[in-house]
């Protein structure tokens, strides 16, 4: 099920939390479990047995490791963990990769084995890093196994967050999972941000998307009218996935949660360092937590330190899908945010400003030309008509920038703080309480109701990030 | 102020805004239970999911796929809504919407942008005629139809993308050696009153034009009295109205050619007759030429005795072309390769045909 769609809408998100509001607070965890796996066997009907089994699994190798240190073995936790970590990335890089090995084996050696055309199961990256960092912390004896598997359960298979991040860590919901508190106001700020990720998805984003589409099916392109494509697939990811983020954090305050947040106006970085530091948060610090820092961070000398940026940044591209371009992505990244640990972060530091928002902007713009092109020839052809190689303007430019001029303006000033933080100041100088409130939650239901019927009426609404 | 203020102290507003948070959206969902399900939008010229459609099987997610169906398509005020988006978007003068093009006096357009052209299967099918031409050694004519928006440019919004007409025509010419070929773009070119505003098709207009080309191309002497048209509605709102559907898009005319009595039409083994009346009550009033589309068709006019007999391949342009031809041929078999799959070689042979004719949209592959 998608947070854009009309039985989410108008049936299963006034449903739970109706009876979940109802209901007293001991049976709030199970209804939470019921509904979350309704909510993905509504997608995955089959592929549910997945998330139960990997659920189970887990549950059971933290409790293990906690037996184990009561009972004075700690020398065999590691090989729990070890279980772990294979039985996790097993059964992801099964569903996940096994067709992009055996075609990239074909395409190696001209062999023709079969591709066993495996279909990947909504979410599995993002439920599978949750429960890896639940076994690895535990394992670490940061946080205590927890015993019950219902409110294990709940935490894995928790619907704000399955199908699409942020990737929320144990122990950041760990006290909220036993005991949470629902606060009125608390639960309205939630149905805001709700609001708020619902317009970016799906008046923004879904635009947006048109955009991209239909000019990257084109075989041909002017370089303007292929950088207006290329701006408006930057713009639709960030959408995209923010307001999927919003949406999550948004139902999690409904629900008494505080999910961290996954998106810090990355547009406006001034490098590619910092644009990691604002752009799916939760990825990045999983990553840096869980890989970069064991495998010994900067704290090994230099070589070692490009090493694991190296490993880290093919895995970091290798996770966002099963293909080329990604790892070709994950290289191009490690490339820059090398070569700006060297020398280039020095230089942009002294630099005027705008250049490292130029130079950022740019070398992200060209990065989701080879993450959308599933080939990297495609990509690569896309790339030369944003440098030229089909002229530089054409009628079919002008009438782009025409048509989109407007709707580009829109996504560029809100994709940056600026005007939010202005309105923000705005509406919190209204000396009135109760205005404040009636500004904000106008603004809220304008938002809800127009995406509202934006569903209704458009039957167009694919989430960028199910493939991952 | 001091009422709102008296309100919001009186009364929790947060908790009012979270009633209605979940109030709003379930009253929404018993409105579209309790109501009579629609069963055709005639707009958009399809049946609407409704509850007795809903499947139950959920392993293969039929059921899902169609309570979701279901509750966009009975929404309370669908198509109002549609209409009003509609508005909104004429209102903010936006050159494309429902992936129609909005020209000058809102004029709509099928969008048809290079990636939408199967170029080669354009040419593939190019060649097959060419193939058959030489293997049957009947004389063939081909008559490719521009779409309205490459012959009518100036009246689309500036710059909006179409494919290339010049290279695909070009390339299918190259085909088409055994061919008579019949360029209908300059004859099209630049004139509105030859296409429907609401719709993709030329008009009878149009058709008209086409024919004296076609009359041209067999050697009729030029200066000849034009077929008469006539009227069949004043109240025609084609497929890409139903895109836009917009009041402000104003109901346009529908013509024909006035036929000879006496004519012998089968379609798919069933009598017909070349005008249908009927389709003029009906959303898709284009159907008026022979009821829509056919397999294959025949027409025989008893009246040209000893006459020829055309074979034509064809697409929907044809279906408003055809009557201009039964005063030329004593019969006339049409054959629509997208609903007979047919060696259309043996067919021109075993029906005995003179000539073989294609006559389709430049961009319909075959």
């Amino acid at each position: 099920m998608v947070f854009s769609s009309a039985v989410f809408l108008l049936v299963f998100l006034p449903t739970v939390l109706l009876l979940y509001y109802a209901l007293p607070e001991r049976v709030r965890n199970p209804l939470l479990l019921v509904a979350s796996l309704l909510f993905y066997a509504w997608g995955e009907p089959v592929y549910i047995l997945i998330m139960l089994f990997s659920t189970v699994f887990d549950y059971c190798n933290g409790r293990m490791l906690e037996t184990l240190d009561r009972r004075g073995r700690p020398e065999k936790r590691k090989w729990v963990l070890l279980l772990s970590l294979i039985g996790n990335l097993g059964i992801l890089g099964f569903f996940k990769y096994t067709d992009f090995l055996i075609s990239s084996v074909n395409a190696l050696t001209g062999q023709a084995f079969d591709l066993p055309g495996i279909a990947l199961p909504i979410g599995i990256s993002f439920y599978t890093f949750q429960t890896l960092s639940y076994t690895i912390d535990v394992y670490r004896r940061e946080i205590p196994a927890q015993h019950n598997i219902l409110n294990f359960g709940m935490y894995v298979c928790m619907f704000p967050q399955l199908i699409a991040g942020p990737i929320v860590k144990y122990r950041d919901v760990e006290r909220q999972i036993s005991h949470r508190t629902l606060g009125s106001k608390r639960i309205c700020a939630g149905i805001l941000r709700f609001a708020q990720g619902l317009g970016k998805k799906v008046l923004l984003a879904n635009s947006f998307g048109a955009v991209w589409d239909e000019i990257s099916a084109q075989p041909e392109n002017a370089a303007v009218t292929a950088l207006i494509g290329a701006v408006a697939y930057m713009l639709q990811i960030y959408f995209d996935f923010s307001g999927y983020s919003d949406m999550a954090i948004g139902i999690g305050k409904m629900l008494g949660f505080d999910f961290l947040e996954n998106f810090n106006y990355p547009y406006e970085s001034k490098s590619v360092t910092e644009f990691w530091r604002r752009w799916h948060i939760s990825l990045g610090s999983w990553f840096r937590e869980y890989l970069y820092i064991p495998l010994g961070g900067n704290r090994k000398g230099l070589p070692r330190q490009m090493l694991n940026l190296l490993i880290v940044w093919s895995l970091t591209g290798l996770w966002h899908g099963a293909g080329w371009n990604f790892v070709l992505w994950g290289l191009y990244f490690f490339v820059l945010l090398a070569a700006e640990k060297l020398f280039l972060l020095d230089l942009l530091k002294k630099a005027p400003a705008a250049v490292g928002h130029l130079y950022t902007l740019l070398t992200v713009l060209f990065s989701w030309v080879i993450f959308a092109c599933d080939d990297v020839g495609a990509a690569g052809r896309y790339i030369l008509s944003m440098c030229g190689a089909h002229g530089y303007a054409d009628a079919a430019s002008s009438y782009y920038l025409r048509e989109n001029f407007f709707l580009l303006l829109i996504g560029a000033a809100l994709s940056v703080s600026l005007i939010r933080k202005y309105a923000a100041r705005k509406v919190n100088a209204l000396r009135s309480e109760p205005l404040r409130f009636g500004v904000k939650t106008a603004v809220g239901a304008a938002l809800y109701l127009t995406s509202l019927l934006a569903v209704i009426g458009s039957s167009y609404n694919p989430f960028l990030y199910f493939r991952f | 102020m001091k009422f709102f203020n008296r309100f919001y102290s009186k009364l929790n507003a947060a908790q009012l805004v979270i009633a209605v948070f979940i109030a709003f959206p379930l009253i929404l969902l018993s409105a579209i239970l309790i109501k009579k399900d629609s069963v055709i939008s005639v707009n958009e010229n399809r049946v609407l999911t409704a509850r007795r459609d809903i499947r139950t099987d959920v392993l293969d997610g039929g059921f899902q796929k169609d309570l979701e169906s279901y509750l966009s398509d009975q929404f309370p005020m669908r198509e109002g809504l549609k209409r009003a988006e509609v508005d909104l978007g004429l209102t903010l003068r936006s050159g494309c919407i429902g992936d129609a093009y909005v020209g000058s006096g809102g004029r709509l357009f099928q969008k048809i942008l290079p990636g939408d052209v199967d170029s080669a299967k354009c040419v593939r099918y190019a060649a097959r005629v060419n193939r058959i031409a030489e293997e049957t050694g009947i004389g063939t004519y081909v008559m490719y139809v521009p779409s309205a928006g490459v012959s009518l440019r100036e009246y689309m919004p500036a710059g909006a993308p179409m494919y290339d007409d010049e290279a695909l025509f070009s390339s299918l010419r190259n085909q088409l050696k055994t061919c008579r070929v019949i360029d209908l773009r300059p004859v099209l070119s630049g004139h509105p009153e030859y296409y429907y505003a609401t719709d993709h098709h030329w008009t009878a207009a149009g058709a008209a034009a086409a024919y004296a080309e076609w009359r041209a191309a067999h050697g009729s002497a030029s200066g000849a009295q034009p077929p008469e048209l006539y009227t069949v509605t004043d109240s025609f709102r084609g497929t890409l109205w139903s895109r836009v559907p917009s009041e402000r898009i104003r109901p346009e005319k529908m013509q024909a050619v006035r036929i000879p009595d006496g004519l012998h039409v089968e379609a798919d083994g069933k009598e017909i007759s070349l005008y249908d009346p009927s389709a003029l009550g009906t959303k898709d009033k284009y159907n008026f030429f022979e009821g829509g589309n056919h397999g294959i068709l025949t027409v025989e006019n008893p009246a040209v005795k000893g006459g020829k007999t055309l074979l034509i391949c064809k697409d929907s342009f044809a279906n408003s072309f055809l009557p201009f031809l039964v005063n030329d041929y004593q019969k006339i078999v049409m054959v629509d390769e997208r609903y007979a799959f047919l060696d259309v070689g043996q067919l021109a042979l075993d029906s005995g045909a003179d000539e073989i004719a294609v006559i389709r949209e430049m961009i319909s592959a075959g």
